[in-house]
């Protein structure tokens, strides 16, 4: 797959810039009882992206793809084997002070929440560790306990917090003090669906009005379009694309749903389309919008003297990027 | 003078914290104070009770025993509740489950958050109080004139102390920026065998043994010198520099080994994250 052309990589005054970046791991492989080997593992293979100011982006990828990592070298956690890596024009791993002042990163496994404590007091950490000026802090705290709903558990011990209320204490948490660059790893991962749309209309708020940088990785890709309007894919370490969705939905052709409900038994496949699956009698065929005509879909469903109902929609972008890793790992 | 400030104020707010984690949970804090408070005392029973049916121990007499007693657990009461909290004193726990990053991503430098996130005055002050009280007794019976330039030596050799024992967690648990699974625990064993061989004087073994546990493994150091010496037994001679010499060679050694485990873990971070004990 190409990388699209639309972004221009080479723009120094970015907020986070990855230029031919390198990260090397040695692995340790276990071949027998006695013998091992040493391997030479690319988690980041000359990945170059930059974000501007005010982007809203998704990063993804299937596992081991080098998102983990991604968000090690701009947090300033770990240095590239070669290449260079910029937030805010500074190195992170030379300028990890005031380059933390400035980002917000949460990981969706972990928690800066203080346990034995109530959530206000994890608040109160933040402002003295942050510095946070007492003006901002109290503004901020007032807009994320609306935004995010904190007010029922700002006063409840964290360790009795349920997994929604957590993360959006964390996300909170991570925002309390205005930084104009947010790293969101998985951020919705185990959510309900109220959850995370309070925790997407927090962000997309954010980034409309304030204009916060944010970079979020999800394996939930319908979460990552609904916040983002630009995605980053990589696989393998390598940069696999970098566009928007509509772009990328066109490389990996216009998928259709055509959900089919009829009596007795569907036909195998229609106008050439695949029968793809049948639940509760409604049958599904996924087809390329652009390798068939509509007279011609429309011409074969007119044949079905038992359909009782259509309906047609675009692919689940999930099943887009399925496919999409599927096509990488084969 | 920004970096002190930024210190002292970290320091107040843990210290507020902990203060506030005592009085919103006082059954809890009784409790963990009740049970340390005893699983102290039962720690240095052991030796006390071996002075008492002996009529002393190593050289000493029971009430200078008493004396070492109070001075180590005055010590190492001292140390943690300076850096008990949080696994800041077991430094390679918190390497080795890859919670280094929690740190990383506060805009601090990490010298200032592994000096003050530990500490814990109101619910890690029991075995200080125990030691005072004990060296106190001790101070009476034994009829020790106590005077300010004894305090300060007093106070001197008990930072030592404290320099000796986050010296050897912070050097040898440096190790588990390299093998974090293996050496996860190696910051608690060291600090194991320091308390549990702390308590023993030295004296009686053969000279090379006595000159390893007060350099390589300077157990020796951790109450039975600094004691000889505050007892008078030493008045003058390198001896009365050594414990500050070895605390010294130990945290130059422990910065050298945690700065070079830094650098590396920068290279290949750590394969795991366990959250627990992270702030539980």
């Amino acid at each position: 797959m190409q990388k699209s052309a639309v972004t221009d990589t080479r723009i120094w005054d970015s907020v986070i810039e990855l230029q031919n970046t390198v990260k090397t791991y040695e692995q340790k492989q276990v071949i027998s009882l006695f013998k091992r080997q040493r391997v030479q593992v690319n988690a980041l293979n000359d990945v170059s992206f930059c974000l501007q100011k005010g982007d809203f982006c998704a990063y993804a990828g299937p596992n081991g793809a080098g998102k983990s990592t991604t968000f090690k070298l701009l947090s300033g956690m770990l240095t590239p084997t070669s290449g260079q890596v910029r937030v805010f024009g500074k190195d992170p791993t030379q300028e990890r002070i005031p380059l933390m002042k400035r980002t917000g990163i949460l990981f969706g496994n972990r928690s800066e929440l203080w346990w034995d404590h109530p959530v206000s007091a994890s608040f109160q950490w933040k402002k003295v560790v942050w510095d946070i000026d007492e003006r901002i802090y109290q503004r901020n705290v007032e807009r994320l306990t609306a935004l995010l709903d904190l007010d029922d558990f700002w006063h409840a011990f964290a360790r009795e917090l349920s997994l929604g209320q957590r993360m959006r204490a964390n996300l909170a948490l991570t925002l309390l003090h205005s930084p104009e660059l947010v790293l969101l790893d998985e951020p919705t991962l185990g959510l309900d669906v109220l959850a995370k749309r309070q925790m997407i209309a927090c962000l997309k708020q954010l980034n409309r009005e304030e204009g916060v940088t944010i970079l979020v990785t999800s394996h939930d890709l319908d979460d990552l379009r609904e916040m983002t309007r630009r995605i980053v894919l990589i696989n393998q370490g390598k940069l696999a694309f970098d566009g928007g969705y509509e772009e990328l939905l066109h490389i990996t052709g216009d998928r259709r749903v055509l959900r089919l409900r009829c009596e007795g038994q569907p036909p195998a496949s229609l106008a050439g389309i695949p029968l793809v699956s049948v639940e509760d009698g409604l049958c599904s065929y996924e087809y390329d919008a652009c390798s068939i005509s509509t007279e011609r879909l429309f011409t074969a469903l007119s044949t079905i003297k038992s359909a009782s109902d259509i309906e047609l929609t675009n692919s689940p972008i999930e099943s887009v990027f399925a496919e999409l890793y599927q096509r990488w790992r084969s | 003078m920004d970096n002190l400030k930024g210190l002292f104020s970290l320091y107040g707010l843990y210290g507020k914290m902990d203060l506030r984690w005592a009085i919103q949970d006082p059954g809890t804090f009784a409790m963990v104070v009740a049970s340390e408070t005893i699983g102290n005392i039962a720690s240095i029973l052991g030796v006390m009770l071996l002075a008492l049916r002996f009529g002393g121990v190593g050289g000493l007499t029971t009430d200078e025993i008493l004396f070492m007693l109070g001075f180590f657990q005055m010590a190492d009461g001292l140390t943690f509740m300076l850096f008990g909290s949080l696994n800041v004193m077991h430094i390679s726990r918190r390497v080795g489950r890859g919670q280094l990053d929690h740190m990383l991503i506060q805009p601090r430098p990490l010298w200032m958050q592994l000096m003050a996130e530990g500490f814990m005055p109101v619910s890690g002050s029991y075995g200080l109080l125990t030691g005072i009280i004990l060296t106190c007794i001790a101070c009476a019976r034994l009829q020790l004139t106590v005077s300010i330039p004894w305090l300060f030596l007093l106070l001197i050799y008990i930072l030592c102390h404290a320099a000796l024992s986050v010296g050897q967690m912070y050097l040898y648990g440096a190790a588990a920026f390299y093998r974090p699974v293996a050496c996860e625990e190696i910051s608690s064993v060291i600090c194991d065998l320091n308390t549990q061989l702390g308590k023993f004087p030295l004296a009686g073994l053969p000279p090379w043994m006595t000159m390893i546990l007060t350099t390589l493994l300077p157990v020796g150091l951790a109450a039975y010198i600094p004691s000889l010496i505050l007892l008078h037994k030493f008045q003058k001679g390198p001896i009365l520099a050594l414990p500050l010499a070895v605390a010294a060679a130990f945290l130059i050694a422990a910065s050298y080994a945690f700065r070079k485990g830094l650098h590396y873990y920068a290279k290949v971070s750590c394969n795991r994250y366990k959250d627990m004990g992270f702030r539980n």
